[in-house]
């Protein structure tokens, strides 16, 4: 498959666009692959990206039970930032935005990754206190981090609400400039023909159904397109990780599955130049324009456990009542879409990214509201877990047992209630 | 949105209560080791299906619920008071009161019906 370039689209134009070869191949499953990655959603599909570059592993499939994308990696607010505060969180996602950063350019695949600005609105000097420690360490970790002032806000981002009455007056803001979003189908079609590319085996409408065990080993998986041996099994499924867990014979995991909701707006010109965050108390709500103009914006959780991926009207309301309380001019738009995704919430709001009971099972979860943009350094790590079968240094703390040691990686501060995460 | 029927006030939005989480979770004595304590605090089922929960009627009467909700279509299929004793706490208040019973329509079975008649028994702050 030939690399995309400018000479390529030069090329391709003149033959009126039909002769692009397919992106990645559609392959018939092989009997045995020496590493079967079960889900391809973003961290999937990076996982095995590079099992193949950065560990020469080959033989690898990654099994999707529908199509790529279609998980949470298609219905997310695509926010990027590396805004964490504790040991581990916050090498992990600076490492990542600095993956972001060359990514394009690493998958040859344009992401459309936009350093727009990620802007938190503050609200009080003791919110600012609390931001002004929290960016201060993020640039011990080389992060970079900026406080606004008033003035500065209402030059950057003049449509807030500034007037004597606003409902939520502001103070400033809390500002990470290399945060912004990217294009997240095309995240997920840049691994996948990049994994491709390398060898990977992509094989979409292929449920994993069972396990067959031997002892403490998966010996293979049962799917919906046949039986697959593997030397090496991860797991990458986000909401669905309880449902493989106990398919795989094994009992309760400090997670749980709840379903967020994400709107977007009716195409508008361009009004929003950052990506903006907003959250007082029980509101919050995120929001960017993207590409096509279309207002992208979430809040919060549903509030109770669902695997369904499907929004309630409440959520809908106390989103939009957000969004328009900082951005009144907004208030007449028109909702173009909403949908929902299942989310891994886990009992600290930090992620696992760990080896398992199962000697040759890998697990890669809890990623809360937060997991797109971890994408890169999720997949960089967990394959570097699988090819070693020893965690590295940075995620050693980010395993299943870190709560009988006492180790609770927790940012918020909200205690082991997964819906208060974030 | 979902309904919820609540014994004490009748069918009413679930917006108008709080998700407390997983019903089936016993915590364990205060003494008890590590390990449970771990289980209890850090442990989920995460069950797709019928699952048993905690709602917290904020917007009513706020009283705990426990609730049987299937996690994938939403739908309940029963909701009885999380405490027990509450039909025997409430008549007590109502013999106080000079009132009638209440946990003959409000007890340690689910409820779904006669919350009419125990939302009329519930005391009534107003006519005191
Ligand atoms: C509404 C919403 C907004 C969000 N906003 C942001 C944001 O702004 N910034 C951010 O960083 N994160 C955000 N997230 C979180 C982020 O989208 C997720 O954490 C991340 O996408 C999860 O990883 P994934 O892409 O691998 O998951 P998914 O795309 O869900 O991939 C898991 C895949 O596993 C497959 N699967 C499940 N069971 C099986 C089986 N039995 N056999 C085979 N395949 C199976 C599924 O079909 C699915 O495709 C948001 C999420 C949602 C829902
Ligand atoms: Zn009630």
């Amino acid at each position: 498959m030939a690399r995309y370039s400018a000479w390529s689209v030069f090329k391709n134009g003149l033959t009126g666009n039909r002769q692009w070869a397919r992106a990645w191949r559609d392959p018939e499953p092989q009997q045995h692959y020496d590493v079967v990655i079960v889900g391809g959603g973003l961290h999937g599909l990076a996982t095995a990206y590079y099992l193949a570059k950065n560990h020469r592993q080959s033989r690898i499939a990654v099994v999707e039970k529908g199509w790529l994308g279609g998980g949470n990696a298609g219905r997310n607010t695509t926010i990027v930032r590396s805004n964490y505060m504790l040991p581990g969180n916050r090498e992990f996602y600076e490492h990542s935005l600095k993956l972001w950063e060359n990514l394009s350019h690493d998958l040859n695949y344009n992401v459309m990754f936009s350093q727009r600005s990620h802007v938190t609105l503050m609200h009080d000097p003791g919110e600012m206190d609390v931001y002004a420690r929290r960016y201060n360490i993020m640039r011990l970790t080389g992060s970079d981090s900026e406080l606004w002032d008033l003035a500065t806000l209402k030059k950057e981002i003049p449509h807030l609400d500034y007037s004597a009455d606003a409902r939520f007056p502001l103070y400033g803001a809390a500002v990470q400039r290399r945060g912004g979003s990217a294009r997240h189908d095309a995240v997920a079609w840049g691994y996948a023909r990049a994994a491709d590319r390398l060898g990977v085996d992509i094989l979409q409408n292929c449920e994993v159904t069972g396990f067959t065990r031997q002892d403490s080993r998966i010996v293979s998986l049962q799917t919906t397109r046949g039986t697959l041996e593997a030397g090496k099994v991860g797991f990458a499924v986000a909401g669905n990780t309880s449902r493989l867990w106990s398919m795989a014979g094994m009992g309760r995991l400090p997670i749980e599955s709840h379903k967020l909701q994400a709107f977007v707006s009716e195409p508008l010109k361009p009004l929003i130049n950052h990506v903006v965050s907003f959250a007082v108390g029980g509101a919050l709500c995120y929001v960017s324009q993207s590409d096509k103009g279309g207002m992208v914006f979430g809040g919060d959780l549903d509030w109770y456990k669902s695997y369904a991926q499907r929004g309630n009207l409440p959520q809908v309301y106390d989103v939009a009542e957000a969004v328009t309380s900082m951005f009144p001019c907004l208030s007449r738009v028109k909702l173009l879409r909403h949908w929902a995704g299942v989310m891994d919430m886990s009992m600290d709001g930090s992620h696992f990214i760990c080896k398992t009971p199962l000697s040759n099972l890998y697990l890669n979860a809890g990623w809360n509201y937060g997991g797109f943009k971890a994408s890169p350094a999720s997949g960089w790590y967990f394959a570097d877990l699988i090819a070693n079968d020893r965690p590295h240094s940075v995620i050693e703390n980010h395993d299943l047992d870190r709560f009988r040691r006492g180790i609770i990686i927790d940012e918020r501060g909200a205690g082991p209630d997964p819906k208060l995460h974030g | 949105m979902i309904l919820i029927e609540c014994p004490f006030c009748g069918v009413r939005d679930h917006a108008e209560f709080r998700y407390g989480g997983d019903g089936s979770i016993h915590y364990p004595a205060l003494d008890a080791d590590l390990e449970h304590w771990h289980d209890a605090l850090y442990l989920r089922e995460n069950i797709d299906g019928m699952q048993l929960e905690t709602w917290h009627h904020v917007f009513g009467c706020r009283q705990w619920l426990l609730v049987e909700r299937d996690t994938v279509s939403h739908e309940i299929s029963s909701v009885k008071p999380a405490n027990n004793d509450i039909g025997v706490i409430l008549d007590s208040a109502l013999t106080d009161a000079g009132g009638g019973t209440f946990s003959s329509s409000v007890g340690s079975s689910p409820v779904g019906s006669g919350d009419a008649s125990g939302s009329s028994h519930v005391p009534d702050n107003k006519k005191e």
